[in-house]
């Protein structure tokens, strides 16, 4: 034995030395010129030097011409005369993604079938997937509102003013397009729940408020109850709902803003405001009885592991609101944030790193989201919570400031007329009025080192929940170095 | 119910100043004025890509992408990024498809020498400042990148370039081999740069709030100085493909859909068919998402894409299925649907829909900074050299295709005998199959060449 090992080692060794020259494996020698820069440096960077740090420019705020009419709804309007294309959005703040008390997907459903489910237009016809221009509408349901959107060229003003009004105030809700709006909805539950991320925060939700919570329904069980809801459930929900006084139109484009309000007086000007008050149903956000550091681990397969932290934090009107935002783009708001550098440019383990302020018309969430190799979570998770602490205990430098606050003011900067009409129809969907572009960067510019650290302290944990999509099978050992772990089977949608 | 009306208001399209020159080093400058809003969009747009890795060398030029982030001569690791981000630069990254590597970036328009220094420093001088100990990790973020894309849905576009095109052509997107990345070596990024990160290799697009004259002269003061190694002759863009048969390849996988796509490559060049494969592509997707989209059969997620390598395309269809969908009735309704198309051309009215839908499509594209610099990238060597396309003239193109030139270029382009076709269907117990060999799955199959 001891004399056929050596032999056998040859020819091994020379077996791979013949794949490795002749095999698929085999590949031509790569190799670089001197010198490895063609280009004359020298010369060249003292006729092209680094440039000179500007000096800020101050942002360029857009205060939208706004009237209310009688019936209470509000008209934003934004002169944009020299863009080829108009965005006129219809925002109800009322109608948001889980209302208190109401059954999961009730809002998102019957906002679909408002698109879906026929309107009535003035000759008593019904019209069924209305389209104007080739354009349907975009319907888009929030935490803090419904949305019914056209982007169309200016000369369509008129009809898009006079359809809209039909649309939000007449629709006929037949039962085909009431079956198509909750199909669509079960399904983009389906997708949702079946990504990581959509899973992760579907449990987040349960853990920090309780399974019970709106906003915490998960994507099985909301499928039942928008699968269970009638077309009677839907009409009921419009008849309360849909109303002026917690309407608004917001328009921007090459427009006339004297033709915008008496086509939008036409089509919402008769709009009666039911006699019956609205009922506010303020969701709660008492996190206690159900906040508890731990790790929620849920079993999947492959090589990698998704990492989320959530934290409750504010609503989008509060006065943290914005050194909760900086504090988002410090922690993980681009390639140079904190954690991107640990992660990914420090330690090489993470392809990319987020963080962001979720923050709604009644509450928000703190968020951090990445992704590395099974082998790497204890770590990434050990280097969030550094990070969290480093940013509880120690101000972030004025640079650091100074760059979130330029990605903030970027990220605000209305550059057409769909991101115009989002960014009113949003405030308005938080209470908030025409000046609110204006007071974002006012209140932004005034956010200093010690808001963030302060905010740093309030709303983020040292000991935070970790939600981890994970073969837990293998990282079972890390994950319980890290804390009290709990246990989830994953649930198809 | 459909409502049409009057087409978008020319003097709302704003009439752009541009200018197109190239520098004495090869380098082509396209330029256009846009001063509605004080910012600017830069393209830099390498003609080298995924489809130039050399055999054995899977994933070189997506990690050479993200070296030139780790630091060049005149600026340090990182420092481009910080530098971009501190003056609230937008839209900051950089991407390699088959065909090509872009980086790109929005920022204030008096910024405009920051992104010109920066990207000229990454046309000239990362090769020789690579930092060993950076290149590993930045190689393991590679490799962490490429294990977040494993699944069918995510290799979509790799495991389509891997079906229709051969070994070696450059619309092939191979998926990047594990085995090859570990054995990247800091030379062959060196190597890499020096072969393709060369001025007469690139275009540098500019768009928005800038002065013409000025302008020019910077990109002369930072970029005309750079030189090539001329290691290799600058890459001259591929032929056209031509589809001479039918291919059906079949995936099982842990995916949450199921779904089917038809591909078709368009015999013709970019800018002369770009209206009509436009407006076809548009009315296939109005055609889908209404007739078959209604039978609840397909998930929300459904279209027509266009897809542009080098000057052509490849138009193609996709449906996600509903849980409850039979693959193989919506494989039949599809191709119902797809002949119907081919058959008769379409009405005047459903004509106007889907033509306004494109103009408003086009328009919007146009609208934003970095997407109107990528096409001007995209239109590079084409058309007259002293003119650059504006929106004026992709509207002007768009109105006047005909109903009967929509229905000829359906009937001529939109065969079934000269398709690509896959699906994926689920099966958890199987990873990820693919069945592409002649077999009872390829009946009467014959490969792409």
């Amino acid at each position: 034995m001891s004399r056929i090992k050596p032999l056998f080692a040859v020819a091994l060794l020379l077996l791979s030395l013949l794949v490795a020259a002749c095999g698929p494996g085999s590949r031509a020698e790569l190799r670089p010129r001197q010198p490895l820069d063609a280009s004359p440096a020298d010369a060249f960077r003292r006729q092209a030097p680094p440039p000179l740090a500007m000096p800020e420019r101050g942002s360029v705020a857009v205060e939208p011409l706004h009237a209310t009419l009688d019936n209470g709804l509000q008209l934003f309007v934004i002169p944009r005369p020299r863009f080829p294309l108009m965005t006129v959005t219809y925002v109800n703040r009322a109608a948001a993604f889980h209302g208190a008390g109401r059954p999961p997907g009730l809002a998102v459903v019957t906002g679909d079938a408002l698109r879906t489910g026929g309107t009535s237009i003035e000759n008593g016809d019904v019209l069924f997937d209305m389209e104007i221009g080739g354009q349907k509408p975009a319907v888009y349901t929030s935490f803090s509102s419904t949305q019914v959107s056209f982007t169309l060229p200016p000369s369509a003003l008129k009809v898009v003013t006079a359809m809209l009004g039909r649309i939000v105030r007449y629709p006929t809700f037949e039962a085909a397009g009431v079956q198509k709006a909750q199909l669509m909805h079960v399904r983009w539950l389906y997708d949702r729940g079946f990504t990581g991320d959509g899973y992760l925060e579907a449990l987040a939700m349960a853990q920090l408020y309780g399974k019970d919570h709106p906003w915490a329904v998960d994507h099985l069980e909301e499928g039942k109850a928008v699968a269970a809801l009638t077309r009677d459930d839907i009409a009921a929900y419009h008849a309360e709902v849909y109303r002026p006084s917690v309407s608004a139109i917001v328009v921007s484009g090459a427009v006339d803003p004297e033709k915008v309000e008496a086509h939008v007086r036409r089509a919402f000007g008769d709009w009666v405001e039911p006699a019956e008050p609205l009922d506010p149903r303020t969701l709660e956000f008492n996190a206690q009885p159900h906040y508890r550091s731990q790790i929620s681990a849920v079993l999947v397969g492959g090589e990698e592991s998704e990492l989320k932290v959530m934290q409750p934090s504010v609503a989008i009107g509060h006065r943290d609101a914005h050194a909760l935002r900086i504090l988002a783009h410090v922690f993980g708001g681009g390639f140079t944030s904190r954690a991107t550098l640990r992660l990914r440019h420090d330690e090489g383990i993470a392809y990319s790193v987020r963080a962001g302020a979720g923050l709604h018309a009644d509450g928000g969430t703190f968020w951090i989201r990445t992704s590395v190799a099974n082998d790497r979570v204890e770590q990434a998770a050990r280097a969030l919570v550094e990070e969290t602490v480093r940013l509880q205990t120690t101000p972030i430098s004025t640079g650091e400031l100074a760059a979130a606050k330029a990605q903030y003011r970027a990220s605000v900067d209305l550059s057409n007329t769909a991101a115009d009409a989002y960014f009113f129809a949003t405030a308005f969907a938080a209470g908030l009025g025409p000046d609110a572009h204006r007071r974002t960067f006012e209140q932004l510019e005034a956010v200093t080192v010690q808001d963030v650290q302060r905010v740093a302290a309030a709303y983020l944990s040292d000991k935070p929940n970790f939600f981890v999509l994970t073969n837990y099978r293998q990282t079972f050992r890390q994950l319980e170095r890290l804390g009290a772990v709990r246990y989830f089977e994953r649930k198809r949608p | 119910m459909l409502l049409c009306f009057g087409l978008i208001s020319r003097a709302g399209a704003q009439s752009p100043d541009t200018r197109r020159f190239v520098l004495d080093n090869g380098l082509e400058v396209l330029l256009q004025q846009d001063d509605r809003s004080a910012r600017v969009g830069i393209v830099v747009s390498y003609r080298v890509g995924a489809g130039h890795d050399p055999q054995g060398y899977r994933g070189l030029a997506h990690l050479t992408e993200h070296m030139t982030f780790r630091g060049s001569r005149h600026v340090a690791p990182l420092a481009a990024l910080a530098a971009y981000q501190r003056v609230g630069a937008t839209e900051v990254n950089a991407y390699t498809s088959a065909t090509e590597t872009v980086y790109h970036v929005n920022l204030p328009a008096d910024q405009l020498p920051l992104a010109l220094w920066i990207e000229s420093d990454r046309m000239g001088f990362v090769a020789g400042a690579i930092d060993a100990a950076a290149f590993v990790l930045e190689r393991a973020v590679v490799l962490d990148e490429r294990r977040l894309r494993q699944g069918p849905d995510s290799r979509r576009r790799e495991l389509l370039a891997e079906a229709c095109y051969p070994e070696g052509h450059p619309y092939r997107v191979a998926a990047s081999d594990e085995e090859d990345l570990e054995d990247l070596q800091v030379d062959h990024v060196r190597w890499f740069l020096q072969a393709h990160y060369r001025p007469d290799n690139a275009t540098l697009a500019i768009v928005g709030d800038i002065d013409l004259a000025a302008t020019a002269a910077q990109v002369e003061r930072y970029f005309g100085p750079l030189r090539g190694a001329a290691l290799e002759a600058p890459r001259k863009p591929a032929a056209a493909i031509v589809y001479r048969g039918t291919r059906r390849l079949q995936l099982e996988g842990s995916v949450s859909r199921e779904r089917i796509d038809l591909q078709w490559a368009l015999p013709c060049e970019l800018e002369s068919c770009r209206p009509v494969a436009t407006l076809l592509r548009e009315l296939l997707e109005r055609r889908i998402q209404a007739n078959i989209e209604q039978l609840g059969s397909v998930a929300s997620r459904s279209g027509a894409a266009l897809s542009t390598h080098d000057g052509h395309f490849e138009l193609s269809v996709s449906l996600a299925l509903a849980v409850t969908a039979d693959l193989e009735r919506v494989r039949s309704r599809l191709r119902e649907e797809i002949a119907r198309v081919v058959a008769e051309p379409p009405a005047e009215s459903e004509l106007a829909a889907t033509r306004t839908s494109a103009i408003v499509g086009e328009t919007a594209r146009w609208e934003s900074l970095i997407g109107r610099a990528r096409m001007l990238t995209r239109r590079r060597d084409r058309g007259n050299p002293e003119t650059l396309p504006s929106v004026q003239q992709s509207i002007a193109a768009l109105e006047a295709v005909t109903a009967e030139a929509l229905h000829e270029a359906a009937k001529q382009w939109l065969r079934m005998d000269r398709v690509f076709e896959w699906e994926i269907s689920k099966n958890r117990r199987v990873e990820m199959r693919v069945d592409n060999d002649e077999g009872d799955l390829l009946p009467t199959e014959r490969a792409l060449r």
